[in-house]
């Protein structure tokens, strides 16, 4: 037999792995084994079983590891020092977290709302077709010509919606939000795949619906939706496709489409639809533009001038040189941002994604400057430790390693808290920006690398000063128990004044913020919204319109009913019309066709003439205008003027209202013309909608909805009643803005915390190191009082600074920012000056009370110890 | 000072410190293995043992030294555990217990 020999690589990793204590004897142990029974598997496996950490060497047993062991020491002294400095570290690695873990939430958000529209194939291919340069209304005809004769467009589509449809499935019927419609091309520009059905043909004939999974499955809980019926608005369709559900970050989040397949469209001036067109792969977008302005002369021109009244396309274009006369191609991606006003879903903002992401490395900032701060101004305690580790040999990079290991520590301990600080305020994050993120969002990938990233640069950043600051010390000084200077005291000076300038800034942006939003809330509007019941969808009453009003007029509570296509706060639309004579001046005024008794639910005034009068079939040849229309026209004498629409049918001007604000107080008031739609006998239908305005009179205002909805539930078949006070769609105007201003406030609430927490402990610091100056001049006769003053003269300098800093830039920023608005408030000085005050009077709270204590202290005290 | 918790002992550590007092002196990882299974029957792992081993004496139960070396197992060393004063108290206690224990069990459970 053939003696077998032991693997001997197996002996040489156990003897290095192993602890030199029991190796020989675990080797000794197994060799006797395989004596017994040479097989070198089963020595192997008795190897392998070793493998337990009591067995194994320490990382600082390694020889070759000599780094990691000092690492090892590193954080054993970092421990250490956390733990004798209580209040300091909490006070940094609290002030930390906040920092990041806004600056987390805040990239989440700035992700989200950089992310939309980006999940199609070929999102880059994908536009929204507008009218000129920014109209979202586009003629019918627009999409199917488009793609006949530009051969840069692949396919284009026009879709209409989003709006709350009834569905009727089986013997269940309810509301639901999220149709839309659109024509057999939709797939071809939205280049997402279906789950069921075919994209091609989905909605290539009339009565088909394509329904998104959760429709689907709402629908039909037990069967496949796929060739079912489903009845829309009382309209039967077949569902011939199903999609999955639309990603929360589209400008466009359908629920269901109906289609809308091609009817023959004639005229290119009614903007009735809206168009979305793809691209072929590589066209070319300047090209692309000069095509559209010659397709536009092409096909609206000549309407275009047989309204205008201009000999030739040329003059058209010369009267408005300022006019866009051509379509525009709007990538699909940037509607979210750029133009929100287009966008179906909740728009966003680019100016408040900018502004956020300054506030986010703001508090970064501030809050690795007190990790500096603190840290340098502290390091005098540590000197002699430095001086230690120099004298024994440690090298200057040595020392640096040390402190940013300390620092990373920090970051770390720091970004644990940031994590679980943003799961908690997720809730409320998602109530301040309108957006559903959820928990498991903050631990994507991409979310973790950007944590990372703020990990290893608050670590650097803040540990690498006052690391290269301690690493300079000279160990024989330090072993001679002098104090040394922790770093330049110049610096620290700067960026506590740093941070002041940034807080007083984000103070003064808030105050203003909400002064503005509060302003605008309370101007006069001209009209009176109280108890002013809107309800929607009053087409549905058909003729029974008559009976229902007369029937609501006999509630006690309700005052005055009446209809009108458009109502204030909830959008207009702008009607081409001119004056009949040689010049053919136009006018684009918002358009709305009202009932006589609108005058009265509304409040409005009249300054000249009259309104239209009740079932006066007359009036449907008046109009009644607004100053601002007088105004803009130039009319001496506005009543018996005459406008007319391009059909040849004459407007007499019977009336002109008080200016009221009908649209925001972020713009002007801008010309309005009201037509007559109040003929009781007549269809409801005024131009596609009616809203039935209700002025109510009662304290019990629920009481008086039931009665209502008992009324409406008579005469509007399965339609349930729709209503909201007309004040609620006021408010809702301003939201925006109150989000805006509420998450500007928790964020610069927050960094100015850490500003006040990192000045709490330089203070602390500060006086630590002047203890025996401060005994000195006690015992030479200095008060309570002027000690005090002392060291609260030293801070005001460095916060007055800073304020003055902040609130010069705030100002030039802030001015720009109400510019937007029509309505602004003035950039008074009070209101720049209230937060210096208020931040000094803070500061000196802080300074003060830490202060007070050094010096009211028995002098001897600090002075015995020499 | 109470002796459960001075003298508390797992049940294999039991066996080993048994075992080990047994062999008196002799006792290193391969003849302990071999003792129990000869003994009781039951197969150990050798990491086992070295494990048990090593928790008896980092408890001061068992104390070890070094033996002499000689051509077999590869010229290794043996470390050879002897029982400690502590160890022998554990052992006695835990003798006593359980003797103190068995002693109340009604006698128609007991084997004869």
């Amino acid at each position: 037999m053939i003696e077998k020999k032991p693997p001997a690589w197996v002996l040489k990793v156990l003897s290095s792995l192993l602890k030199d204590k029991y190796c020989e004897q675990i080797e000794g142990d197994l060799l006797e084994l395989f004596e017994r029974n040479p097989s070198r598997a089963r020595f192997f496996w008795n190897a392998v079983r070793f493998f337990r950490f009591r067995f194994l060497k320490d990382l600082d047993e390694f020889e070759r590891f000599t780094t990691l062991a000092m690492i090892k020491n590193y954080l054993k002294v970092a421990a250490r020092t956390l733990l004798r400095q209580k209040a300091y570290s909490v006070i940094n690695i609290i002030g930390l977290a906040i920092g990041l873990g806004s600056c987390l939430l805040i990239a989440i958000y700035v992700n989200h709302e950089r992310s939309y529209d980006n999940f199609y194939k070929h999102p880059d291919r994908i536009y929204r077709v507008l009218n000129g340069e920014s109209g979202g209304w586009t003629p019918p005809l627009l999409a199917s010509t488009l793609m006949a004769d530009v051969s840069e467009i692949e396919a284009a589509t026009k879709v209409n919606g989003l709006w709350e449809a009834l569905i009727e499935v089986g013997d269940r019927s309810f509301m639901q939000n999220g149709a839309l419609s659109a024509d057999g091309q939709f797939f071809e520009v939205f280049d997402d795949d279906l789950i069921a059905g075919d994209r091609k043909t989905a909605l290539s004939k009339a009565n088909s619906i394509v329904l998104t999974q959760s429709i689907a499955q709402k629908c039909f809980p037990d069967t496949s939706a796929m060739g079912q019926t489903i009845t829309v608005d009382e309209e039967a369709h077949i569902v011939t496709g199903v999609i999955a559900d639309r990603p929360k970050n589209t400008h466009l989040p359908y629920q269901y489409i109906i289609s809308n397949p091609e009817i023959g469209h004639t005229n290119w001036t009614g903007n009735s639809v809206n168009t979305y067109a793809r691209t072929i792969k590589g066209a070319d977008v300047n090209l692309l533009k000069t095509k559209l302005m010659d397709f536009y002369e092409k096909h609206v021109g000549p309407e275009a001038l047989q309204w205008s009244g201009h000999d030739s396309y040329e003059e058209l274009l010369a009267q408005f040189p300022d006019r866009h006369f051509g379509f525009t191609m709007f990538p699909v991606q940037d509607i979210h941002l750029k133009k929100s006003y287009l966008s179906k879903g909740s728009g966003g903002n680019e100016r408040n994604i900018i502004i956020f992401s300054i506030i986010a490395i703001f508090i970064l900032v501030i809050a690795c400057v007190n990790y500096i701060n603190m840290t340098t101004a502290r390091s005098a305690i540590r000197s002699k430790e430095v001086g230690i580790r120099k004298a024994l040999g440690s090298q200057r990079e040595s020392i640096i390693a040390q402190f940013l290991v300390e620092s990373t520590v920090i970051s770390l301990l720091a970004v644990l808290l940031a994590l679980i600080l943003a799961a908690t305020a997720i809730p409320a994050f998602n109530e301040l920006t309108g957006r559903s993120f959820e928990i498991q969002e903050i631990y994507t990938p991409q979310n973790l690398l950007i944590v990372g990233i703020l990990l290893l640069v608050s670590g650097l950043l803040a540990g690498l000063y006052p690391a290269s600051v301690m690493a300079g010390f000279s160990p024989l000084k330090a072993l001679r128990n002098q104090k040394q200077q922790g770093g330049k005291a110049g610096l620290r000076s700067f960026l506590v004044a740093f941070q002041f300038a940034v807080s007083v800034c984000l103070l003064v942006a808030t105050i203003v913020v909400f002064r503005q939003v509060k302003f605008m809330q309370s101007q006069e509007l001209g009209l009176n919204l109280e108890q002013t019941l809107v309800i929607y969808g009053g087409t549905v009453l058909e003729d029974q319109y008559g009976v229902f009003k007369t029937q609501l007029e006999q509630l006690p509570a309700v005052q005055h009913v009446a209809k009108a296509s458009h109502v204030p706060f909830q959008g207009y639309s702008d009607w081409g019309y001119l004056v009949p004579d040689e010049d053919r001046k136009s006018i684009s005024p918002y358009n709305a066709f009202t009932s006589a008794e609108v005058l009265d639910v509304l409040d409005l005034q009249m300054v000249q003439g009259r309104f239209f009068r009740e079932n006066s079939p007359l009036d449907t040849n008046y109009v009644v205008i607004n100053e601002a229309f007088v105004k803009d026209m130039g009319w001496k004498y506005p009543i018996g003027q005459k406008l007319t629409r391009m059909d040849n049918l004459d407007f007499e001007v019977i009336g002109v209202m008080k200016d009221f604000n009908y649209t925001s107080l972020k713009h002007n008031i801008s010309p309005l013309l009201f037509r007559y739609g109040g003929i009781e006998s007549s269809e409801i239908g005024l131009y596609h909608q009616a809203y039935i305005l209700v002025k109510v009179n009662t304290t019990n205002i629920l009481e008086t909805l039931d009665r209502v909805e008992e009324v409406w539930d008579k005469h509007a078949g399965s339609y349930p009643l729709d209503a909201v006070f007309l004040e609620d769609s006021f408010q809702r105007h301003y939201e925006a803005e109150q989000k805006f201003g509420t998450v500007f406030t928790t964020f610069s609430g927050l960094a100015i915390i850490i500003a006040f927490m990192g000045l709490f402990a330089l203070t602390t610091f500060v006086l630590q190191k002047r203890f025996k100056e401060i005994a000195v001049r006690k015992v030479l006769g200095a008060s309570t009082g002027s000690l005090l003053g002392m060291m609260i003269s030293d801070f005001t300098k460095l916060v007055g600074i800073g304020g003055v800093l902040g609130i010069a830039v705030s100002f030039f920023w802030l001015r720009d920012w109400l510019q937007s608005y029509s309505y602004r408030i003035e950039l008074s000085w009070y209101l720049l000056a209230a937060p210096i005050v208020l931040v000094l009077l803070l500061a000196w709270t802080v300074v003060a009370v830490k202060s007070y204590r050094a010096a009211i202290s028995n002098p001897a005290n600090a002075l015995k110890e020499e | 000072m109470n002796p459960e918790r001075t003298y508390q002992l797992g049940e294999l550590e039991e066996l080993v410190l048994m075992v080990v007092a047994i062999l008196n002196g002799q006792a290193y990882g391969i003849k302990v293995m071999d003792e129990v299974l000869e003994q009781t029957g039951r197969k150990l792992n050798i990491s086992a043992v070295h494990t048990t081993l090593d928790r008896l004496e980092k408890k001061g139960f068992v104390a070890s030294e070094m033996g002499g070396a000689n051509a077999e197992r590869g010229g290794r060393r043996k470390r050879l555990f002897s029982v400690s004063a502590a160890g022998s108290r554990a052992l006695n206690y835990v003798h006593a217990t359980r003797n103190e224990l068995y002693a109340q069990i009604p006698k128609s459970l007991r084997s004869s």
